[in-house]
């Protein structure tokens, strides 16, 4: 069980500190030592990336939207929007799906100095997601490199809290066999009552999740 | 999610596409969870809330004077003045944009518009909006002056002018008509083809004739700076074809009904026409079938709400006087008075609605045998028009409303010593009458009665505004403007906003001695006076053009889907503007009500 912020607790107390610690000792580059301190209290970034495809060995990053989250307003004035310029050329399949097109990525950022960015605007903050697990995996063939492991941040996932909240709220009966719980995006947005955006666009899908999970957590502490 | 800002909504549909991509950069979304403040009094705001889900209330003391949906924003006002004077609550669970104060701030200051809309009073905003429209929609008849219509140029000739030079002249110039200049009786006329073909009739050499003797006088005149609307509406209640517009005393043109209706491709006049060329009752219900029709055209093309309901006014009195006329021996049409009451009477009627109507008898006049079956033949002839029989027999096929002179002064006496149930209310509905066909001296004779009996009488006068709440809804319009269920209640505007308000009006109209007969006329006798502050006189009558607007924009709708008018607007299909405006204006009717039981002492009763 989750809780209130969306992490499991720790297994140990002081592992979180104990963790900070060995992580530092690994990092390549001081710059991003701020990475591994304590996150401020009730803030987050929601994370969004588009990428050419699903298979995270081959596909690439096309674009990354972040946005802050402090308590229950989610910070779009400072938003952070990247286009990201891929090496190889993109497939019309994906085009269909973010509209960008090898010219529109034209004046992207390279992968490295995106994530450089989204890094700096991340800081030690919890990353709060939708299926992030896919996105995180994406941007650590370029964070590792860089920092010498993946991203350090917690993640928050949604359609796990999401799950969680559904789970309590059926009948015990249900809750024994395997409870068939809906987790696309789309079902969840109107569930929870909350207005649905263009999907594939990285900022709105961020601000999405960000929304959810902001509610979500009001939902948990009812 | 900032891409996609309501920017088609007011007051952002007014900004251009910099000062779109200042307000995308400075954009923020909240969450606010069920019963959470948003703002409270006292607060200094630093955002623009633009509701995206859910409701919010804005509570005054505890009183909730607003609820605000979706695409709705605030507090623009507390914004500026840099202090919350209201509280604001999340109804419901509240998903909102915020646009921080300093970009609204800057945007005022580049955008005078965004300003006015987003802080303008009722009234202002109104104006704002007519000058907004203005250029995108096509000009409209009610809303130009008189100074920018087409004029003819205008020829003078002196009285003696014999008609033989007159006919020349008016060839030479290619015109229909020419002002007669009297001096000798120093008064002025117009003289025309219609006068022309009397002259002619008359037998008697025309080079021997002078024109003083048949041209038609006064002349009537309009003010170059009239709007183009009063100009149809003197010509129809004169029955001219021809207005000579005047600025500081010198006539600069002739207004002609056909340039002035060409104006726009509205069928008035042609109704007008039908009405008076009419010689059967079915001719004259094919155009009272035009009219509808005519006054969708108006309302679509732009023209302001009040313009159409006196033209309408002009319309049906025309369509009554003539149907009479055709029904009644003309003895019966010049000993009596046939007036209409109610909407009708007041001159705000847009679509039709039930009859109300009643015939004065002079005193000591003997009507005819028939006449049970003369006013029947009328009533049928109504409705056969469109107007539904009244529910109450508020009509002159029922007796208790067709009486002498004398028997009606005794019969609002009655109503008056005995104020309650149905005399109340047929003393409010007899207050607007409006005399059609006959004599009308002796519909004033009867009112002045009325004024003179009730004046003085605190009692009935608080009793009879007292009425005002009589459909008992005082404060269940905010739960029905925005019910938080999934269907709301579609709001009734007679009840909740147009009666409240006209019914209001009328009261004071009673207690102050003000004898006019429409809202409007009523509201500025009163600020005259000083009964009302110029202000509240304004906000009553903004509010009574809202209401009047969205009811006739509904029943529109309503009559082309061949549904039945309700006189109700379902709120969640209102655009935003609507919504702004409705909600604006029953938030005067509660303000309203709220003075008029203080004036009249309503809590002690």
């Amino acid at each position: 069980m989750r809780g209130l912020d969306g992490q499991r607790p720790a297994l140990l107390p002081g592992w979180d500190r104990l963790r900070r610690h060995w992580l530092s000792h690994r990092l390549r580059d001081a710059r991003f030592q701020d990475l591994l301190l304590p996150p401020p209290p009730e803030e987050w970034v929601a994370l969004d990336c588009e990428t050419t495809g699903l298979d995270v060995r081959h596909d690439e990053i096309v674009s990354i939207g972040a946005v802050r989250i402090v308590g229950d307003r989610l910070l779009t004035s400072e938003r952070l929007e990247l286009l990201v310029r891929p090496e190889r050329a993109v497939s019309a399949g994906s085009v269909r799906i973010h509209r960008l097109r090898s010219q529109d990525l034209a004046g992207g950022l390279p992968l490295h100095e995106a994530v450089v960015q989204l890094l700096r605007f991340i800081g030690s903050r919890p990353l709060v997601g939708y299926y992030l697990e896919f996105d995180v995996a994406m941007l650590n063939r370029a964070v590792r490199p860089l920092l010498g492991f993946g991203l350090p941040q917690p993640c928050v996932e949604i359609s796990a809290l999401y799950y969680d909240y559904k789970f309590q709220q059926l009948p015990p009966y249900q809750q024994q066999a395997n409870a068939d719980i809906d987790l696309r995006l789309s079902t969840l947005m109107s569930d929870l009552n909350l207005p649905i955006r263009e999907a594939h666009d990285a900022l709105n899908d961020a601000v999405m999740a960000g929304l959810a999970f902001v509610k979500l957590r009001h939902l948990r502490s009812d | 999610m900032p891409n996609a800002f309501p920017f088609s909504l007011s007051p952002f549909d007014c900004l251009d596409p910099d000062e779109q991509r200042r307000v995308r950069a400075s954009v923020d979304i909240a969450y606010f969870p069920q019963h959470a403040a948003i703002l409270e009094p006292g607060d200094t705001p630093a955002y623009l809330f633009v509701i995206v889900k859910g409701y919010v209330q804005q509570l005054d003391d505890g009183d909730a004077v607003a609820t605000l949906g979706p695409d709705d924003c605030f507090d623009g006002r507390s914004l500026v003045a840099g202090r919350v004077s209201s509280r604001f609550v999340a109804a419901q669970e509240v998903v909102a944009y915020q646009l921080a104060r300093h970009t609204v701030i800057e945007l005022i200051a580049s955008n005078a518009t965004f300003g006015a809309l987003l802080f303008a009073d009722l009234g202002h905003k109104l104006s704002v909006l007519a000058e907004r429209q203005q250029p995108r929609e096509l000009p409209s008849l009610s809303l130009s002056r008189v100074g920018e219509a087409f004029l003819r140029p205008v020829h003078s000739v002196p009285a003696h002018t014999d008609i033989l030079s007159v006919v020349r002249l008016m060839r030479e110039q290619r015109t229909s008509s020419v002002v007669v200049c009297d001096e000798a009786a120093a008064r002025k006329g117009i003289f025309s083809r219609t006068l022309l073909q009397q002259a002619i009739l008359d037998g008697r050499p025309l080079q021997s004739m002078p024109v003083g003797d048949w041209a038609r006088y006064p002349l009537i005149e309009v003010r170059s700076t009239e709007l183009l609307g009063d100009a149809m509406a003197l010509m129809l209640r004169h029955r001219i074809h021809r207005l000579v517009v005047e600025e500081g005393g010198v006539m600069l043109g002739v207004l002609e009904a056909l340039d002035l209706l060409s104006y726009l491709s509205n069928q008035s006049h042609i109704v007008t026409l039908q009405i008076e060329q009419a010689r059967d009752l079915q001719s004259l219900g094919q155009a009272a079938s035009q009219m509808t029709k005519v006054i969708a055209q108006l309302f679509r093309s732009g023209s302001r709400v009040e313009l159409i309901a006196r033209l309408v006014q002009q319309l049906n009195a025309r369509l009554f006087e003539r149907a009479w006329q055709l029904i009644a021996p003309a003895d019966l049409v010049a000993n009596s008075c046939l007036f209409v009451m109610g909407s009708e009477g007041r001159g705000e009627q847009l679509l039709k609605t039930d009859q109300d109507n009643g015939l004065i008898l002079r005193d000591g006049y003997m009507p005819p045998e028939d006449l049970q079956g003369i006013c029947e033949r009328f009533s049928q002839a109504l409705g056969q028009f469109g107007y539904p029989p009244c529910p109450g027999h508020i009509m002159l096929s029922n007796p208790a409303w067709r009486r002498t002179a004398k028997d009606f002064a005794a019969m609002l006496r009655q109503w008056v010593w005995q104020p309650a149930g149905d005399n109340l209310m047929h003393l409010a509905i007899f207050m607007d009458a409006h005399a059609v066909a006959g004599d009308a001296d002796l519909l004033a004779q009867v009112s002045e009665g009325l004024h003179q009996l009730a004046t003085d009488n605190d009692a009935l006068l608080s009793r009879f505004a007292a009425a005002m709440d009589a459909f008992g809804t005082h404060g269940g319009w905010l739960s029905k403007l925005f019910s938080l269920g999934e269907a709301p209640a579609p709001l009734h505007l007679k009840k909740e906003g147009l009666f409240p308000l006209l019914h209001g009006v009328r009261s004071l109209a009673l207690a102050h001695h003000v004898r006019a007969t429409s809202t409007v006329a009523r509201v500025q006798a009163l600020v005259a006076q000083g009964a009302l502050s110029p202000g509240e006189g304004e906000d009553v009558l903004e509010a009574l053009h809202v209401f009047m607007a969205l009811k006739l924009k509904a029943g529109l709708a309503e009559q082309e889907q061949a549904r039945p008018v309700t006189g109700t607007v379902s709120v969640q299909h209102l655009s935003s503007l609507d919504r702004d405006l409705l909600k604006d204006a029953l938030g005067v009717v509660k303000r309203f009500q709220q003075l008029l039981r203080t004036r009249f002492h309503l809590g002690a009763l």
